[in-house]
């Protein structure tokens, strides 16, 4: 039997959170469906509850302000399952989710708010598949929540802000930062600082990332990409270029550096399996880091029961997924008939929607250094890993492209990339990009993957299993399986 | 090649726990995720590709990729980096 609320909540990161705290006390009931062990998403991370106790001071405000929204989550009214993947919804407000115990439930609710966050994306090059070579965000991760540092000497590098945040806190945990570099030249940054006046605080925050590593004398090197990552079954060099603007290496400018990890990020793109698959909207928008949840000022899909809010509606970072999250929690408690005082809530609303567009112009600022520029994908050799899960490299995408195949949904049927475990989450964003090179396309010519039930691989005993006696749509997905 | 003492020292850990890998033992800390575990243990290749056999290890650390996959107490395909270890946990990395 599927499980009733007014309202469910679809991942716990910051716009999540805020939406909770928005939504509780107005005698709502409200669902929280979150994948992880803990709240609080990407972003806050904090050491696990599970692990000990950790006695570095909380430093960044919105961490603080996280924890306090964590607390939220015991409020009366308000049901969390943790742990929860999603592996379907339907635009009448039909959710599904597997749960630690392998088991398939159905939730029904009038209002849901998709707040599930982004993942990173990545520039591929040789070697990025060997062991030791990681995502900024992995390296974040065993840091911040599992207190283990990734390497003994580490180069850390990519594009955005991220790469500078890991290098200061690997810094600052004592590890060993082997180098630092970004895909930005110096002036490209630096015009960038000039445009931030309102985000003194970010901008703060990574200068004190970059003392750290002035202090530790860690090379810092701009305009910069990844030759080639070499080792014997594991990372053990890695050689980076100086490319000229259109991503082109500089001959000349190599250099080797000895390592055992390489921490590489490339920015962000939303997670839009599931708005896709219920049907809303998506559209493509540089300046918010490409595709996108199509959304009103009040967070609302082009679907009138489903909202969006995060990095879902365009990066911009976490100060405007907590924004987002709250404008979608007013608008629904509008809509549900639970206001509480319509006039400050008015005004409340209206002050969060001057911010959130302050926040869209910073993100703007940082989407514009993430671009990936021709040369990057151009001058890598064919054997150059692309789909991790099929081991489909770019020869073979090359090959497709050279007959005519110029989609993600037709390369993948002509090559199987996209078609392992991970469903195209890490190539879909990278073969749009091959794509739009070769064809001298716009990346908006080239949406993402067709996504099918289940969202997530699931075991067929798990469906067998699943309860799917009061809906018809319980059937239809059994049979696309 | 065994990466030591990677475990940040300013975190209090709480009770020591007994991991296998491939039937080797390994002291761990209840609440660790388990793809930390086994790089502190020096285990990064995790599994095998499928059709180049290229060694690979965790790469996304936050269930995205399926890079990690092991096999856990007889349950294959296990996404180490969101499984937290407990006391007696038997973990097997196949083609190391």
């Amino acid at each position: 039997m599927a499980s009733r609320h007014n309202v469910i909540i679809v991942g716990l990161g910051l716009a999540g959170l805020s939406a909770v705290h928005t939504l509780k006390g107005r005698g709502l009931s409200i669902l929280v469906l979150d994948e992880n062990r803990s709240p609080g998403g990407q972003y806050i991370r904090g050491v696990s509850r599970a692990l000990g106790t950790d006695s570095r001071p909380v430093r960044e405000r919105l961490k603080r302000v996280g924890y306090r929204l964590a607390k939220d989550l015991d409020a009366p009214g308000v049901s969390l399952k943790q742990g929860a993947q999603i592996i379907g919804l339907e635009a009448d407000g039909s959710v599904w989710a597997l749960g630690e115990d392998d088991r398939i439930e159905k939730h029904y609710a009038e209002k849901i708010i998709l707040a599930t966050g982004a993942r990173e994306c990545f520039m591929p090059f040789p070697g990025w598949t060997l062991p030791g070579v990681i995502s900024t965000g992995a390296a974040q991760i065993l840091i911040k929540s599992a207190g283990v540092l990734p390497g003994r000497n580490i180069l850390v590098g990519g594009s955005g802000p991220l790469p500078l945040a890991l290098a200061g806190e690997i810094s600052a945990a004592r590890g060993r930062v082997r180098g630092y570099w970004n895909q930005a030249t110096w002036s490209q940054q630096l015009r960038t600082l000039t445009y931030c006046r309102h985000h003194v605080a970010k901008v703060v925050l990574g200068m004190q990332c970059m003392a750290r590593l002035f202090v530790s004398r860690s090379p810092v090197l701009h305009g910069q990409k990844v030759l080639e990552a070499r080792g014997n079954n594991v990372v053990e060099e890695v050689v980076l270029t100086g490319m000229s603007h259109d991503g082109y290496s500089i001959e000349g400018s190599e250099r080797t550096f000895t390592v055992d990890c390489l921490a590489v990020g490339y920015g962000f793109v939303p997670n839009l399996e599931l708005p896709i698959l219920a049907g809303c909207e998506i559209e493509y928008d540089s300046t918010k880091g490409g595709w996108i949840v199509k959304v009103d000022d009040s967070m609302q899909s082009s679907i009138q029961s489903i909202f969006a809010a995060g990095e879902l509606s365009g990066i911009a970072g976490a100060e405007k997924s907590m924004i987002e999250g709250s404008v979608a929690g007013l608008t629904i408690a509008d809509r549900l008939g639970a206001v509480n005082d319509r006039a400050a809530e008015q005004q409340e609303l209206f002050r969060l929607q001057k911010r959130r567009q302050r926040e869209i112009a910073f993100g703007a600022l940082l989407n514009a250094l993430s671009q990936p520029s021709p040369g990057m994908i151009l001058e890598l050799p064919d054997e150059t890993m692309i789909c991790r899960c099929e081991d489909i490299n770019l020869g073979q995408i090359r090959a497709q492209i050279r007959n005519g195949f110029t989609t993600l949904d037709t390369i993948k049927k002509a090559t199987n990339s996209g078609m392992g475990m991970c469903q195209g989450r890490t190539c879909g964003p990278i073969i749009q990009e091959i794509i739009a090179v070769y064809t001298k396309g716009m990346p908006e010519e080239c949406s993402p993957y067709t996504v099918r039930n289940p969202v997530k691989p699931i075991r067929l005993s798990a469906l067998a299993e699943a309860d799917c006696s009061d809906h018809s749509s319980a059937s239809r997905m059994n049979e696309e399986t | 090649m065994k990466l030591p003492d990677l475990r940040i020292s300013s975190i209090e850990r709480k009770t020591p726990v007994t991991v296998w890998v491939n039937d080797h033992q390994v002291t761990a800390y209840e609440g660790e995720p388990l793809h930390a575990v086994l790089l502190a243990a020096g285990y990064r290749e995790l599994r095998r590709s499928v059709s180049e056999a290229e060694h690979r290890g965790f790469f996304c650390g936050m269930g995205v990729c399926y890079e990690c996959l092991v096999t856990v107490d007889n349950n294959l395909q296990q996404r180490a980096c969101v499984m937290e270890v407990y006391d007696g946990m038997r973990i097997e990395i196949d083609g190391i």
